[in-house]
């Protein structure tokens, strides 16, 4: 170890060897702190979505569940709680209306708590359910204004009398019910029994509740999976907050890709950065072959050095990385509202293994040319490097970046596709900078430009791509981020309105309208799927859980003569707008069901049959925050059916005296308030904006180094040329206009390419990863351009301005 | 004993455009432990390439040269270079110093490649002080005159007290006064060593120090 610490300083001292290691440096800082965030933000998201579900993990059923589960679940010290839902009527005196009845075991819910009050408006508190009287339920607004009374008052459910004690405001689980028509009921289950509404024939849904540390859960769910009966699902974390997510998904997408930028821009640096060392090395390779020095020998002096540079380069680049997500988390956890789980130590690993595949796989091809070289040459005045395969080269060099794309993506399919991207990216540079530079050349001569010679060709090809990531990255996070808020505008609906009566769609409108509020009123109507093309299925039928959940689930089916905003057919036609038959389906539940353009789909729509053919379907935008479908009817097929309406408003601040007056207008109408949810969706895009800028910072580092790698990689070249060109004649002035301009057409041309290309893949990631449509943007050509030649200009003169000084006698030398 | 030994030694290059090349041509030498000897021709006449066969750094096309008894040409790179490991020492027109190393650094290289090698430091030391360097170990090449270059070159080719030196050209980039200062250093430090010193030159006042002298034309030797 203090072998290679003394020889890591004598290396240190060549400036390739910083170079390499600043590169290394910057991708694993890029690779490490995306990495400890992503990791944290994962983790606090998953913990919001146990709370949204009620505990780690929950087993649902149609059947009662066996206790074995439970049982096995105390034994390895997890804590447990059970559900029993089923419908039933809830009355006072005449009045009657249908509840959903949650019996919940005393230690329900395992996360998050229910929230309740007095009243609909009144002060909101935590009610435990060990707390509650031994007659006491707990019941949603909804199902006082529908029996009109009060909190503490006497219903009869079943055989029992309970009392309401309080309204209940928020509570988990409740996500999957805000369409569900009947209100919830939370009864202690050990009051159930008496109720006497539980008989085997009973419609009820089963769940049992774990919760404990995601070790032991994960353990635990491994034991029981094989166990569990073909009634029997396990429902996980995806059923949290599926908007929320989403938007989460897409922000750690964003920063992914940014560090990924980050490090193949590093990439081209330690490419450089090594073709410069072993050009640097190749005379003392030959010295210590005459010296004695074996070709294993001199592997291990250059391999344990590059080795030893990227752990240092990984360990440092950890706590760099580590310091700056601190930075990033801190933004985040006050809008995420709760202590962030602490960092995982994978990051570090990561980290570590992002330096060591570059190292490997971006020096490696040159090191096995810098181990042949032959010790004759070193008499014989040559510098020159045996040549190793083309072949060994790219395929080192493709296995390298494709292993880092799936340590950053973990998804093969997309590192694939994107290697492929940056293999085409380089062929196009190359071939578009050859053709330009010959272009160039041609007028050249007219105008007095420097020669294009095949140098020019390979740096344009470097800065080129390293401005092409910056810029792409640029159009992404600028132009894209600000599409993509777009599409989540300040005005998107804040109000979902449901269990509106078809005789008060009329007078709502009116109301709304009074407020300028327009919006489309949509009617549903609960249809259970039965059959497929004629044929009875189940939820055998299929073996993933989602497609489960929709046979057991009933849907919510709608129709009108429009389509709703934010659905794009993909296949079909919408339907005429007197039309009665045909259905319209969304493409991602076509998928999990297995349907397909013209399948009859047959529903049991209040105890009725009815059958259709699948004529369109869908993509539906589910963060849209409007009321979304899986299935529509025909505009005129509902007009005989029982139904109720639902809508989406967006109120403003000074528009909230509208829901008071409306709920009075409309008593029986609920309003959900969503605004709680749509902040925090808009405030993640912010934060994964502001996330992906202090990222791009890494990839502009990257760039900058690989400019000077790729300037040092000449310099030897140039210190010789000036040394020649002075020798002729040329005077300082001649060789700093000339300098400067042939640095300032290379990063012109480089630019101008770069901002193309970026351009192009900048809109094709827009709708392919992120469902966006495409947009030309001239201005980014301009700036581009601009941009590569003022920057390449200026850095590359700063960094050769010393050779002008170079005396033409040091030739004799 | 003979420590270097040639026996119908060639050497044919082919160019890009497939013409043959004879840089050497039967070249018989003998060089016994000990013993100066001086390589010189015209620009071209092949000297520098018979060198590089003499010391195994390139194969003959023709005939056999041995090192130390052995024959080269059956032997593969890395055997030629275990040959010479710690046994032969070279000194260079351009002094080829690691310009990352300093001085003391730079001569203990040779030792470090040895791995039967002790007290590396206090011989290169010893090596440096030989030379008149010793205030100077820290340096690296890029703060030292040419002068200088070439005395640590000096000082590591003879710190792992070689049998055989090979020298190319060692004053050909040094200004006269400090090229003979380099010769007078080069020749003391054979004579204490007992060491064999194989030089190529183009100076002929240079060879007529050694005690062999070898005129090379047109790849053949004349005298």
């Amino acid at each position: 170890m203090n072998q290679l610490i003394v020889e890591w300083k004598k290396f240190w001292r060549l400036a390739e060897m910083r170079l390499l290691f600043l590169a290394l440096l910057v991708a694993v800082v890029a690779v490490t702190s995306v990495g400890f965030f992503t990791d944290r933000a994962d983790r606090a998201m998953s913990q919001q979505a146990t709370t949204m579900l009620g505990g780690d993990m929950v087993v649902v059923s149609t059947r009662p569940i066996s206790d074995t589960f439970l049982q096995e679940a105390e034994k390895r010290g997890l804590r447990t709680a059970e559900t029993i839902s089923f419908p039933s009527m809830v009355s006072v005196g005449e009045k009657f209306q249908l509840a959903q009845i949650k019996a919940v075991s005393v230690e329900y819910p395992l996360h998050g708590n229910i929230e309740t009050s007095e009243s609909a408006l009144g002060e909101v508190e935590n009610t435990l359910l060990k707390r509650l009287e031994k007659d006491e339920v707990l019941a949603e607004s909804r199902l006082f204004v529908a029996l009109n009374i009060k909190a503490g008052q006497e219903v009869q459910l079943g055989q029992s009398k309970v009392r309401l004690a309080k309204l209940i405001r928020k509570m988990p689980d409740q996500s999957a019910s805000i369409f569900q028509l009947a209100p919830k009921l939370i009864l202690p289950m050990h009051q159930l029994k008496a109720t006497g509404l539980l008989t085997p024939a009973s419609r009820a849904r089963y769940s049992q509740l774990f919760a404990g540390d995601e070790k032991n859960i994960k353990q635990f769910t491994n034991w029981l999976k094989p166990q569990l009966k073909k009634t029997e699902a396990i429902r996980t974390l995806e059923d949290g907050l599926p908007s929320v997510q989403q938007a989460l998904q897409r922000g750690q997408r964003f920063l992914k890709m940014a560090s990924l930028l980050a490090v193949i821009l590093a990439g081209a640096g330690i490419a450089l950065s090594s073709y410069s060392l072993t050009q640097h090395e190749t005379p003392a390779v030959a010295v210590l072959k005459t010296m004695g020095a074996s070709r294993r020998q001199i592997l291990f002096r250059y391999l344990s050095q590059l080795f030893f540079s990227a752990t240092i380069a990984a360990l440092v680049g950890a706590i760099l990385g580590y310091i700056i997500q601190l930075f990033l988390a801190s933004y985040l956890q006050d809008f995420v509202g709760q202590t962030l789980p602490s960092a995982s130590w994978w990051p570090v690993v990561v980290g570590l293994f992002t330096a060591w595949i570059m190292v490997l796989g971006f020096s490696v091809p040159h090191l096995m040319r810098l181990i042949n070289t032959s010790p004759v040459q070193i008499l014989q005045g040559q510098s020159s490097q045996p040549k190793t395969s083309l072949f060994f080269s790219a395929f080192v060099l493709s296995a390298a970046v494709l292993l880092l794309m799936w340590m950053q993506t973990q998804d093969i399919k997309l590192s694939g596709i994107l290697l492929i991207a940056v293999l085409v990216a380089i062929a196009v540079f190359w071939l578009m900078a050859t053709l330009m530079l010959r272009v160039i050349r041609k007028l050249g001569e007219r105008w007095r430009l420097p020669k294009a010679n095949k140098r020019m060709a390979l740096m344009v090809v470097v800065f080129g791509i390293g401005l092409f990531s910056l810029l792409l990255l640029t159009t992404l996070r600028g132009d894209l981020i600000n599409r993509w808020q777009a599409s989540l505008p300040v005005s998107a609906p804040n109000h979902f309105l449901i269990n509106i009566q078809p005789d008060e769609v009329e007078p709502l409108q009116k109301l709304l309208s009074k407020d300028k509020i327009e919006t489309p009123l949509y009617p549903m109507v609960l249809g259970r799927l039965v059959k497929i093309n004629d044929k009875a299925v189940s939820e055998d039928d299929y073996e993933t859980d989602r497609a489960k959940r929709l046979l057991i689930r009933e849907f919510n089916m709608s129709a009108n003569v429009a389509m709703p905003e934010g659905n794009k057919i993909v296949s079909g036609d919408w339907f005429k707008p007197e039309a009665l038959n045909g259905l319209s389906v969304e493409e991602g539940i076509a998928k999990t069901l297995r349907l397909k353009m013209g399948d009859s789909m047959t529903f049991d729509i209040a105890g009725e049959q009815i059958t259709e053919k699948i004529i369109s379907l869908r993509s539906v935008n589910w963060d849209s925050m409007r009321p979304n479908f899986f299935v529509m009817m025909a505009p005129k097929a509902f007009d005989d059916q029982p139904k109720t309406f639902i809508t989406s408003i967006h109120l403003d601040d000074d528009q909230k005296h509208v829901l008071p007056s409306l709920i009075k207008e409309f008593p029986s109408v609920t309003d959900i308030d969503i605004t709680a949810i749509m902040t925090q969706v808009r405030d993640l895009i912010n934060k994964a904006a502001f996330a992906v800028q202090a990222i791009f910072l890494f990839t502009l580092v990257a760039g900058v180094v690989v400019l000077f790698a790729a300037l040092q990689s000449q310099k030897a070249m140039r210190r010789k040329e000036i040394a020649i060109l002075k020798s002729l004649g040329a005077s300082r002035a001649y060789l700093r206009r000339s300098l400067v301009l042939e640095f300032a057409m290379i990063g012109g041309l480089a630019g101008f390419l770069a901002s193309v290309l970026a351009l192009i893949a900048g809109n094709v990631a827009a709708s392919m990863l992120f469902d966006l449509s495409p947009e030309i943007n001239l201005m980014l050509i301009t700036t581009g351009t601009l941009l590569g030649a003022v920057l390449v200009g200026a850095a590359g003169y700063l960094n050769v301005r010393g050779l002008l000084s170079v005396v033409p006698v040091s030739l004799f030398r | 004993m003979n420590v270097i030994e040639t026996k119908n030694l060639g050497k044919r290059l082919s160019t890009s455009s497939n013409e043959e090349l004879l840089i050497l041509d039967n070249i018989n030498l003998h060089i016994a432990q000990g013993e100066s000897v001086a390589i010189t021709g015209e620009s071209g006449s092949g000297k520098t390439t018979l060198l590089g066969l003499l010391a195994g750094l390139d194969i003959p096309t023709k005939g056999e040269a041995s090192l130390l008894g052995k024959a080269l040409s059956p032997l593969d790179e890395d055997e030629r270079a275990a040959l010479r490991l710690g046994k032969v020492g070279f000194v260079f027109q351009s002094f080829h110093l690691m310009d990352n190393l300093n001085a003391l650094e730079n001569i203990m290289l040779p030792l470090e490649l040895d791995k039967g090698s002790s007290d590396i430091r206090q011989r290169a030391l010893d090596a440096l002080k030989q030379v008149g360097l010793e205030k100077r170990s820290t340096h690296l090449p890029t703060q030292l005159s040419g002068g200088e270059q070439q005395r640590v070159a000096l000082a590591r080719a003879f710190v792992s007290k070689p049998q055989i030196l090979f020298a190319d050209e060692p004053t050909g980039n040094l200004d006269r006064n400090t090229g003979e200062e380099i010769i007078a250093l080069l020749f003391d430090m054979q004579k204490q060593s007992d060491t064999t010193l194989v030089m190529v030159t183009h100076d002929d006042s240079l060879a007529m120090r050694c005690q062999t002298h070898y005129k090379l034309v047109d790849g053949q030797i004349v005298t």
